[in-house]
């Protein structure tokens, strides 16, 4: 009888181990995103293209969206901080804040889309247009942004004429080269790891009101 | 059970359903939107709700029936609620069409929709009524043409506060 009553709880011992191994304490690790790495010189012509663009207060200047971005054009990280006026400049804090919010968004899509688009450049430079294996269509707020996906913003970027109105149509950068969206060479090069900073300046003069600009 | 009572319950159920889902199509976030604006104090028409997002009524869900695409409450002295009577707003929209609504008794503009839409995003100025103080907005407007959306009473880190055209410190920035 005992013999039995040993035999049947064999299955259980077994059991109760296993599930005992399984609960071991997990411990504390950093769940890594290959995405571009932060630095300011990389980031700050990034995010300050997307304060501009996107980072009003009535936009993703708003800490109730997905994509948050904070500077001083918007929305601010120090809570006695000025928003939207620029009297004082968006900080490395906030700039750290938005690159988070960025690479965040879509952890995984941002792995896949990083690490093609790295892999298809050189050092010293970014390459517009982007090598075979780089897919940046893949993240959601490249495609809201070039007007593949619905977007209450609208379509932003325009790599391909015609464009909606007050988007720019492509053109060349310095006068040379093929006609292109600064917007897209910005966000296309950062995601690749070598940001096109001129592109990124010019990114952040769009947009150009005609009358209060002076015109694009 | 006869034709015709059996065609008029038929009638009662479908009445029934369609209130049902007239009910279910009501959008709570606006119905909460308005109801947080409170109860309107004094007159109604142009001069009512200053410094409130004009927009959540007048936007086109109701139940304001005048729709405005662009409408807020401009100031006159930085931290003072004296409203900015005879202010000239000049709205830009990106393709490069303006608008300069003027500001009334209670320091609101609007414009109707009917009139002007603009293709977003805009851009901003304010000019006193003796013209002689402008205020530049820094940053553009992407969407929303309720000026208080923003520019809340309060100043905090996601509002810069009511729009003044005597900020302190600055003839425009």
């Amino acid at each position: 009888m005992f013999r039995r009553l040993f035999l049947s709880l064999v299955p259980f011992a077994f059991a109760g181990a296993y599930a005992f191994g399984g609960c071991t304490p997990i411990q504390n690790q950093t769940i890594g995103i290959d995405g571009p790495p932060y630095s300011t010189d990389s980031f700050k012509p990034v995010a300050d293209y997307l304060g501009n663009r996107c980072g009003t207060l009535d936009c993703h200047g708003q800490a109730g969206r997905n994509f948050r971005v904070w500077g001083c054009q918007g929305l601010r990280l120090e809570p006695d901080a000025s928003p939207a006026s620029c009297t004082e400049q968006t900080t490395e804090a906030e700039y750290e804040a938005t690159y988070r919010s960025l690479v965040g968004l879509e952890p995984q899509v941002m792995s896949t889309v990083y690490v093609g688009c790295a892999s298809s450049v050189p050092d010293g430079g970014g390459v517009y247009p982007p090598g075979s294996s780089c897919h940046p269509e893949l993240l959601t707020f490249i495609r809201k942004a070039r007007g593949l996906e619905s977007h209450k913003g609208g379509q932003l970027i325009c790599t391909e004429a015609p464009c909606p109105p007050g988007v720019p149509v492509p053109a060349p950068i310095d006068d040379a080269g093929p006609p292109v969206d600064p917007q897209d060479v910005c966000l296309v090069t950062w995601l690749e790891g070598q940001t096109d900073q001129e592109a990124c300046q010019l990114a952040e003069g769009i947009p150009n009101f005609p009358t209060l600009d002076g015109g694009p | 059970m006869r034709p015709r009572a059996a065609l008029f319950i038929a009638s009662l159920v479908a009445g029934a359903a369609g209130s049902v889902g007239m009910l279910s199509c009501a959008d709570a976030v606006h119905d909460q939107e308005v109801a947080a604006l409170g109860p309107d104090v004094g007159p109604r028409g142009p001069t009512h709700r200053p410094g409130q997002p004009c927009l959540v009524c007048h936007g086109g869900e109701g139940p304001a029936k005048e729709q405005f695409s662009v409408a807020g409450t401009v100031y006159e002295d930085q931290g003072g609620g004296d409203a900015a009577v005879g202010a000239v707003v000049l709205i830009e929209d990106v393709t490069g069409r303006t608008q300069t609504p003027s500001t009334n008794q209670a320091g609101n503009f609007y414009v109707a929709s009917g009139d002007w839409a603009p293709n977003y995003p805009t851009s901003m100025t304010v000019t006193s009524a003796d013209g002689t103080v402008q205020q530049f907005m820094l940053s553009h407007v992407n969407r929303d043409g309720s000026c208080a959306s923003c520019h809340a009473l309060t100043e905090g880190p996601a509002s810069p506060g009511p729009v003044y055209v005597n900020a302190a410190g600055s003839q425009g920035d």
